[in-house]
This record gives structure tokens, sequence and C-alpha cells, in this order.
């Protein structure tokens, strides 16, 4: 059984009476230790397809199960513990929190498990440290650059143990160094952590890397490529 | 749906004794420090003006209270049955050298008088009017009300006989003078007319006008015969220890004075006082009220504000899994920082306020204050629950003003919320 698997899945946007579908019955299947990118131009519903993995909006048709669970689950609340537990983000923009040092973002999704201080801050400060960044530990995300900012995120994406990353173009506002630096190091946790990726995208220096891209494009998986050896 | 408002509720009580619930919502408070500050001094300044309505209105109420017990009523006065009806020479009682039974040691009485009360006409060389005539114990008198250290003008009865204390207004209105002659034109108990020559001892001013303006004091052992009640009085004032409990003391007063005696205290006596007093409370606490509605809907914009500009952070904590019971809690603790930490200012304002007041406010220019008996300052003073009331409400205040900020952060999907980013 596949961690990620995608059947039928359709999602209608209605706006003032204009309907939009977002994807047209898309199937996918992620397996665990994947390092996969949804490839695409803007609009053709990669962005969607990963909210949708990532439980953060809900299929207008088809499932959605991860590990075997539907993500079709009642609440909001639970949906929040399943992204807790079994899912990290990085985002296009960042978007770690502006008031917490970048420990204090590595620590607040174990503080949400409940992790206690004494075991999360030495594990944020260790994964500070493998991302490059555990002598800006006490920096606040505005006294970083970009790519630093980007790699905090990684951080805190993989600091409570998801089985699945999903990134929303994360290289997007990256210089091309910064950029690199990133994808060497999701590389790297992918190789030796065995952390699993999936990538929306169509920046082609992730594509390149991928070791198996989907195309979509107007909503529909229109090819899979293994672009890469495992 | 009641149980998943009752799990919703759990939620939110469980994520707010969280620390870094309290931790994050302090940081989100100082993240927009103008606005934070905004809101800080407008509830400080709202606590502060609210406490110092009701620091002045309880002050002017106890001054009341207190002017008109220290010049005239006493915590309590013993009459002949049927004098508060009848106020006249017809109700009389014995005049005893000593209180009766235990009374005489009881630690709650500090100071007791007697008076002999009647009403006449004063006659001046120069005028004439209405007044009342109290005879009293100069000595007993001095150590129960403040007519010894009213005086304004000559001393206190002085050493001669047939001296008599005039108020300064109905000194004025007779024209007279320390040393001038009076004549008291009054009827005895029989209803005969008697007319006395007395001499003007002193003038007094007190913080009651009504006294000032229609009040004559004598001597009693000198007024007793002239109206034919030797050995009589009209009443027995007695002062209190302000911290004894008063209406035990009444029963007891009563209990000693015996048959055909009346003991009244003194919001019996002045029932207007009380609605004087209930008055002004009810003026500061509507005052007050106001202040915490303006006070709620001011947090409650700044929090609404605060939480639509951060509706894609709310949609990042909501994908990184924080539930969004724990995301109202935030809202709530960011609410309440503000509304106590606006409570914490406010009242230290307003006890630097009072600080600065020191012994009170000089309203002796204003007739207003003369008029309602309030006396010559007003000493601004707070009650526990004057403190109390606006903590609670400060907290109630937070937690209703963060109730639509609240439901519109818990109906943020963070997949919406992200497209904001």
């Amino acid at each position: 059984m596949a961690l990620i698997e995608a059947r039928g899945v359709t999602k209608v946007y209605e706006t003032r009476g204009v309907r939009t579908d977002a994807l047209r019955g898309v199937d996918l299947d992620v397996e665990a230790g994947e390092f996969t990118v949804l490839a695409g131009p803007s609009g053709s519903g990669k962005t969607t397809l990963l909210n949708l993995i990532g439980a953060l909006d809900t299929p207008s048709a088809g499932t959605v199960c991860l590990d075997g669970a539907d993500l079709s689950l009642p609440s909001a609340a639970q949906l929040a513990d399943l992204r807790l537990h079994s899912l990290g983000f990085v985002f296009q923009a960042f978007n770690l929190i502006p008031v917490l040092s970048a420990r204090e973002n590595v620590e607040f999704v174990m503080d949400l498990q409940g992790v206690p201080a004494r075991e999360r801050r030495p594990r944020a400060i260790s994964l500070l440290e493998e991302v490059g960044l555990g002598a800006l530990a006490d920096k606040r995300p505005m006294e970083m650059s970009g790519g630093q900012q980007q790699r905090v995120a990684v951080a805190r994406a993989i600091a409570g143990k998801p089985q699945i990353v999903l990134a929303d173009e994360p290289t997007a506002n990256l210089d091309s160094a910064s950029a690199a630096q990133l994808l060497d190091l999701m590389e790297s946790l992918n190789r030796d952590r065995g952390v699993t990726f999936l990538f929306s995208t169509h920046d082609s220096r992730i594509i390149d890397r991928a070791r198996r891209t989907v195309h979509l494009s107007d909503g529909l998986v229109v090819e899979r490529a293994s672009s890469r050896a495992a | 749906m009641r149980n998943g408002f009752l799990q919703r509720a759990g939620a939110t009580l469980r994520a707010f004794v969280e620390p870094s619930t309290w931790r994050l919502a302090w940081r989100n408070v100082g993240r927009n420090g103008r606005r934070s500050a905004i809101v800080l001094c407008a509830a400080a300044v709202g606590v502060c003006g609210g406490l110092l309505t009701m620091a002045v209105s309880y002050g002017t109420a106890l001054a009341m209270v207190e002017t008109a017990i220290a010049t005239e009523l006493g915590h309590l006065q013993i009459h002949a049955q049927g004098f508060n009806d009848d106020p006249g020479l017809a109700h009389r009682l014995p005049q005893m050298s000593e209180l009766g039974g235990d009374l005489a040691h009881d630690p709650a009485i500090l100071a007791w008088a007697p008076r002999l009360r009647t009403e006449g006409l004063a006659y001046s060389s120069r005028a004439s009017a209405g007044t009342r005539v109290v005879g009293v114990d100069p000595e007993r008198e001095s150590e129960l009300s403040l007519l010894e250290r009213s005086v304004i003008a000559g001393e206190y009865f002085g050493p001669k006989k047939r001296r008599a204390m005039l108020g300064a207004d109905l000194a004025a209105r007779l024209r007279v003078e320390t040393g001038d002659k009076i004549v008291l034109s009054i009827q005895d108990k029989d209803g005969e007319m008697v007319s006395e020559l007395f001499r003007v001892a002193g003038i007094f001013r007190t913080p009651l006008p009504e006294l000032d303006q229609a009040t004559i004091f004598v001597r009693l052992h000198e007024l007793q015969p002239i109206l034919g009640v030797v050995g009589e009085i009209s009443e027995t004032a007695i002062r209190a220890d302000p911290k004894s409990d008063l209406p035990a003391l009444a029963n007891r007063v009563r209990a000693a004075s015996g048959v055909g005696t009346e003991v009244h205290t003194w919001d019996q006596l002045r029932p207007i006082l009380v609605f004087l007093v209930a008055f002004f409370e009810a003026q500061a606490g509507a005052m007050y009220g106001a202040v915490f509605i303006a006070m709620l809907f001011g947090i409650a914009n700044v929090m609404l504000m605060a939480v639509v500009e951060r509706i894609p952070e709310f949609g990042i904590l909501g994908a990184l899994g924080m539930p969004p019971a724990r995301i109202g809690a935030m809202i709530v603790a960011e609410s309440l920082m503000l509304s106590l930490l606006g409570l914490a200012v406010g009242i230290g304002l307003t006890f630097a306020v009072i600080a600065l007041l020191g012994d009170g406010i000089d309203v002796s220019r204003f007739t207003m204050a003369r008029a309602y008996g309030v006396g010559f300052r007003i000493v601004p003073a707070l009650r526990f629950s004057d403190w109390t009331v606006p903590s609670i409400a400060a907290v109630a205040t937070a937690i209703v003003a963060s109730l639509a900020p609240v439901l519109r952060a818990r109906r943020i999907r963070p997949a919406e919320a992200l497209r904001h980013v």
C-alpha cells in the first residue's frame, strides 16, 4: 500500500457563480521515501492537489488516503491533529512565525505535539545544526535571509517526524545559490534519513533532481516520469 | 450540537493553560507595539477615570454621612416615644447623669450628649429671624459634635451666664456680632410665650448650611427652666466607634433605655442620606459601566483588526497542526493581556492620583457641596469591591471582546488563508 493514495480526485471552486475545475479526476500514488515532483504550469492544479494531500482542503469528489487513512475526516480539529503528527510543510513564502526565533519555530510543532521542553529544545538545536543554522538559533525570521528562513522551515517541517513533507514551490523566492543549498539539504534528508518529499513546482532545478515527476495540466495528470534513478 | 460546543469549550480551556499559548500571545501583543500601547492607554485611562469617579462619589457619600453624624445626628439618638412624629416639647426624656445599664462602660460608645430642642424667634436690635433653639451640655457636646471646632468668631460659650452660640448665616441675618444682645422668644411646655435675653458668645460655621442658617445653641441648664422642663431633655445623641456593629449597639441602647423610648440610627433619622449615597453610587456605577462598554468595543475592534491582518498566519498555524481551539485560546489570551495590563496601569494611575490629592479636594467654594452637606473637603476613597469589580469586569470585557475575533479565526480554512500569503 502506497503512503499516499489519491483516487479520482476532483476539486471544483465556485466563486461568484464562476465554476473552476481545478482537478478533474486525478489518481496518484506516492510511496514512502520518494522524492517526487508535481510539475506543471500555473493553474494546472498542482498546489490544489498538494493542499488536498496535506489535509488543508477537502476534495469535491474522490478520495485521498494517507497511510491507508481517508483524509475526509469529520472535524477541523481532527484534520489539524493529522497534519500535526503525519505531515510537514514547506511553503513558498517560508511562513515562519515572525514572533518566534528560529529555535522556537522548530520547537513549535514539537510543542503542539506535547514533546516536553527538555527534549524538544536540544532536538531543535540539533535540527538547526543539521540544516547549517545552529549559530542563528536565536535569530528571528526577519533577521535572516530568504534561504536561511527556508532552511529553518525545512527543519520545522521534519521536527515533528512526519510521514511526508509537502513542499509548495520551495525555491520560488530564492536565488540560485540558496535554492541549490536547499535542494542539497532536502536530498540529503531524503537519502540519509528517509524523509519522503512531495514537491509542487515548475522550477526545473527541482524537477531535474526529482526521482519521479508527475506532470499536471488543466487539472489532469498528463505524464508520469522517473527522471533519475534512486 | 451541544456536545460539540462542550468539546470545543473544553479544548479551548485546555489550550488556555498551555504556557506556549501565553508566550505566543505575549509576543503577538508586542509585535504591534503602537497599537497595543494605544489600546492599553485607552483601557488604563478608562479604568482610572472610572475608579476616580467611584472614589470621589464614595468619598462624597462618606463626607455627607460623616458631616451629618459629626455635626448634629450622632450615630444614634434616644428619644421619647413619638418624638420623631411630633418633635416638640410634648415628648421629653428624663435627663441622666450617665447612660443607663451597661452602656456607661460600653466600648462602642465614644461620646454622648443630652439636648433639649425647641423653636422660636430671635430678635436683635436690627432684625429678627425664626430659629431652632437647642440646649446643650457644652462639655459633652464638645466631645460629641463639631460645634466647638466650628467656632469662627468669639468663644465656645465662655465662662459667663446666658451666652448663646449662633450659626454664621443666622448672625448675618440678625446683623449681630459677638458680645451683642439677642432676645429669644419661645413657648414653654404649657404654650406660654417667654422671652429671654442672651449675649452672643460665639459664631460658628459648620459644613451643614441648615445648622448655620437657623440654629442657636444655649446651655441646657439655662434653657430647661425657661421652658419649664427642669431635669428633662428632648434627646440623647450618641457617637459610636465607627468600627462597631451599629445595629447591635442600637439594640443594646434600646434594651437599656427602657419603655417609652425609641432609639434610631443615623440612617433611620435621615433616610435621604441613604438615598443620596445610593444615588451617588449608582451614578458612578453607570459611568463605570459606560467606560467598560467603550473599552469592550475598543478592544474588540483592535482584536478583530489583528485577526483580519493575520489571516495568512492563522492559516499557517492551522497547516502546522495548531488546533482551532488553541488558536482561539491564543486570541483570548492576547485580549486578556491587553485588558489586564490596562487595568494594572489604570489602578496604578488611580493610586498615584489619589496620593497626589493627599487630604482631599477642597470643595468649600462650591455652593452645591454645602447644599448637599458634603462639608469642606472630599477625600476620594475606594472600597475593596471598587477594586474587585473592575478586575472582574476587565476579564469579562476581554473575553467578550475576543469572541467575534475568535469566531472569525475559527472559520478560517488553512488552504484559503494560505492563498492570502
